[in-house]
């Protein structure tokens, strides 16, 4: 069986280091990128983060938050690490650290480490299996989106299903 | 060369693709840990392993996170998913296409 529960996802984005931070803070980029959905994060740490679910999501069952943190650490634009949990699995909280890096040349690295060892279903939903249309898409899809976005202005076509 | 290039480079070597299903198994491994991997399959130094993971870590497919005194390796899914955005939807969604073109006209029925 696959061991999913450190996962580290990298990607390069031609965008300022203040954008991304924006684009994962704020729910004017939320709803165009990734599952979609306004944010509400209150960031410092002990500060609740509240990612709300799209209509569609509630046609699906879901009630009004898709997950629910609690912010550790917001150091803006560069680092946010928040205790993360999916509404739509009862296991514990797993840690989720957002690494955000502007080089000299303006791309900006971002990492995303999640480590969840003791939430193995969301720890398998969010690694993504390959079935976007399903909603299976995970990090790798959210984060491609999240470029797509920021590159292009552009939201990608499945954004907010 | 560009990212694509580096992707499918480092994809292009059949230990390199041992070592990415390794770490898809399993993530977080350390050079030694590798190196075992890879010893079922060939014959290799631990040099060899190393200059693998570094044509790995150029395409971004394996990011290298220090813990504690130990470097690990992480598989990195996401240049994957950026190449099956780029590569691989825009065929096969040509050929579902013409398939299901296919299926209509071969279903239609005979008047």
């Amino acid at each position: 069986m696959t061991d999913l529960s450190t996962q580290v996802h990298g990607i390069y984005i031609d965008a300022p280091a203040e954008k991304v931070w924006e684009a994962l803070t704020s729910s004017e980029y939320t709803n165009r990128y990734g599952y979609g959905g306004d944010i509400e994060i209150d960031l410092r740490p002990g500060g609740q983060m509240r990612h709300l679910t799209t209509d569609q999501m509630k046609t699906m069952g879901m009630g009004d938050v898709a997950v629910l943190g609690t912010v550790v650490e917001a150091e803006p634009p560069n680092k946010l690490v928040l205790d993360w949990s999916a509404a739509w699995h009862d296991e514990p909280p797993s840690r989720l650290t957002y690494e955000i890096t502007q080089g000299p040349s303006g791309l900006t690295r971002v990492t995303l480490t999640h480590e969840l060892p003791e939430s193995p279903k969301t720890a398998q939903d969010v690694a993504g299996n390959g079935k976007i249309e399903e909603g299976g898409g995970g990090w790798p899809w959210e984060l491609a989106s999240l470029k797509t976005l920021l590159e292009t202005g552009k939201p990608m076509t499945t954004a907010g299903a | 060369m560009t990212d694509e290039d580096l992707i499918f480079k480092a994809l292009a070597d059949r230990t390199r693709r041992l070592m990415l299903d390794a770490l898809h198994e399993k993530s977080g491994r350390s050079l030694s840990d590798l190196e075992r991997v890879v010893a079922g399959h060939a014959e290799m130094s631990r040099f060899g392993v190393a200059k693998h993971l570094k044509v790995l870590a150029a395409a971004d497919l394996v990011i290298m996170r220090k813990k504690g005194r130990e470097k690990l390796h992480y598989l990195n899914p996401v240049p994957i998913r950026l190449i099956h955005d780029r590569w691989i939807d825009k065929y096969s969604e040509a050929h579902v296409v013409s398939l299901t073109h296919l299926k209509n006209i071969s279903e239609k029925p005979h008047d």
